[in-house]
């Protein structure tokens, strides 16, 4: 089989689907943010899916966008970006609890449970520096960016419209999370987490001959013709 | 105006962005010792390398899109493996800028071990698997580098020296871990000249012929 744009823009449906039941899967299973959880191996398995969330979504999103990136405009690419540094710093956060809390857990209780303090809103004993900002950060990225992106895809009427719908609610549900419990908190993952199954099908799913279309030259030459004189 | 083409012009810049920081901050990198990860250099220089580091992820997707319907299966070996080596070395920065800092003074121990996965002198503590992690940034890097570095020759549609440099580059990079730390990070300086070389070529194509290929539409068509 020959690699082409457009089938390389159809692959990139499995890698967003892969994003999405992975970043589900996180909200469902994500264990209490205590001291006592990092050395489970819950918390090793929910946190790596969670960097699998970060880099199948950095691939798949782009190829999500590239598939209407004519018809979303800037919309479209804010939200692409503002998602893809919510993923980037995503990645590092997981990083950490993947491979830097399990070890400092009995070393150094005290930056386990202070980073852990981010999340759950108690507050650190050791001066955490800038990483209580970032964290904080990343919210309006998600939040933003999954709306902007989720509007985009609803507009651009190339994709499912009501999975753009799902995404954009989904994200904007983000600080409704702060009303629930503790533990009911990661649950608002999951419709983020369905949407972007929803889309990764539909990419993936496209008909051929219909994934060829749109990125037909068209909008390109169109493009080229002088604008309506105004 | 956002189309296709453009996307992958504009990714151009990003390689470009990706290669001045990887090549520019080598001679400039404070030494990976404990003292160093509290002063202001740290701080600029790791910070860019996080810059660097998404930089390069976007603009390595846009030079293997540019060319993916003649890179083959060669070239998404390449591209997929640079990714992964790229993102989990965004996990290294990552910790490098935010982490090590914050814990240098309580926790001098973890510091020093978690920096001689870079310069090669594990410390007293245990870190886990943060040591292999670093070992798989590197295979990723090496193979990456030499795969795409071929894939991008074979393809003819960016220019082959950079390509080369791009592969030679990758091999050589572990023959640098024979010098001391200190000469080996110049090990960066081809790889970062290669980017900006391929970054520049991406960006400075000319766009008919930019609009042209991208997809190979009648290789598609005749599908």
């Amino acid at each position: 089989m020959t690699i082409t744009t457009q089938s390389l823009i159809r692959w990139s449906g499995p890698a967003v689907i892969i994003a999405g039941l992975s970043y589900a899967l996180v909200g469902v299973f994500h264990p209490p943010n205590i001291v006592a959880s990092v050395t489970t191996p819950l918390w090793m398995v929910v946190h790596v899916l969670a960097m699998t969330t970060s880099i199948f979504g950095l691939v798949g999103l782009s190829g999500l966008y590239a598939r209407q990136a004519e018809k979303t405009g800037w919309l479209g690419l804010a939200g692409y970006v503002l998602l893809s540094l919510w993923l980037a710093l995503i990645l590092g956060f997981t990083f950490v609890e993947v491979f830097i809390l399990p070890p400092l857990a009995t070393a150094a209780p005290a930056f386990v449970a202070g980073w852990l303090g981010m999340f759950n809103g108690t507050s650190s004993t050791l001066d955490l520096g800038s990483l209580p900002t970032v964290w904080t950060i990343t919210g309006p990225l998600y939040i933003l960016g999954g709306l902007l992106f989720g509007i985009a895809t609803f507009r651009a009427r190339i994709l499912p419209r009501w999975a753009g719908v799902l995404l954009a609610v989904g994200a904007a549900m983000g600080p409704v999370a702060a009303l629930l419990p503790l533990d009911l908190q990661p649950k608002v993952a999951v419709p983020v987490g369905l949407a972007l199954i929803w889309l990764g099908y539909s990419l993936w799913s496209e008909r051929r001959t219909k994934s060829v279309a749109p990125a037909t030259h068209a909008a390109d030459v169109s493009g080229l013709t002088p604008a309506p004189a105004v | 105006m956002i189309t296709t083409p453009n996307l992958i012009r504009w990714s151009g810049l990003a390689a470009i962005a990706a290669g001045l920081i990887f090549a520019g901050i080598q001679p400039i990198h404070p030494a990976d010792v404990v003292e160093s990860v509290t002063t202001n250099l740290w701080t600029i220089i790791i910070g860019l390398k996080f810059v660097m580091c998404l930089f390069f992820l976007v603009g390595i997707t846009g030079i293997y899109a540019r060319q993916a319907d003649k890179a083959g299966w060669l070239g998404f070996a390449g591209f997929a493996l640079l990714v992964v080596s790229w993102w989990l070395l965004t996990g290294f920065v990552f910790v490098e800028f935010f982490v090590l800092p914050v814990v240098a003074t309580p926790l001098p121990g973890f510091v020093e071990s978690a920096l001689g996965v870079a310069n090669g002198h594990s410390g007293a503590m245990d870190i886990g698997a943060f040591v292999p992690a670093y070992a798989v940034v590197g295979v990723c890097y090496l193979l990456g580098g030499v795969l795409f570095g071929i894939a991008t020759v074979r393809a003819a549609v960016l220019p082959r020296w950079p390509a080369i440099l791009l592969a030679v580059a990758a091999i050589i990079t572990p023959a640098a871990a024979l010098l001391p730390h200190a000469l080996q990070r110049y090990a960066a300086v081809p790889m970062g000249i290669a980017l900006i070389w391929l970054g520049y070529s991406l960006w400075s194509e000319r766009r008919g012929k930019v609009a042209a290929a991208p997809a190979g539409r009648p290789a598609d068509l005749a599908a």
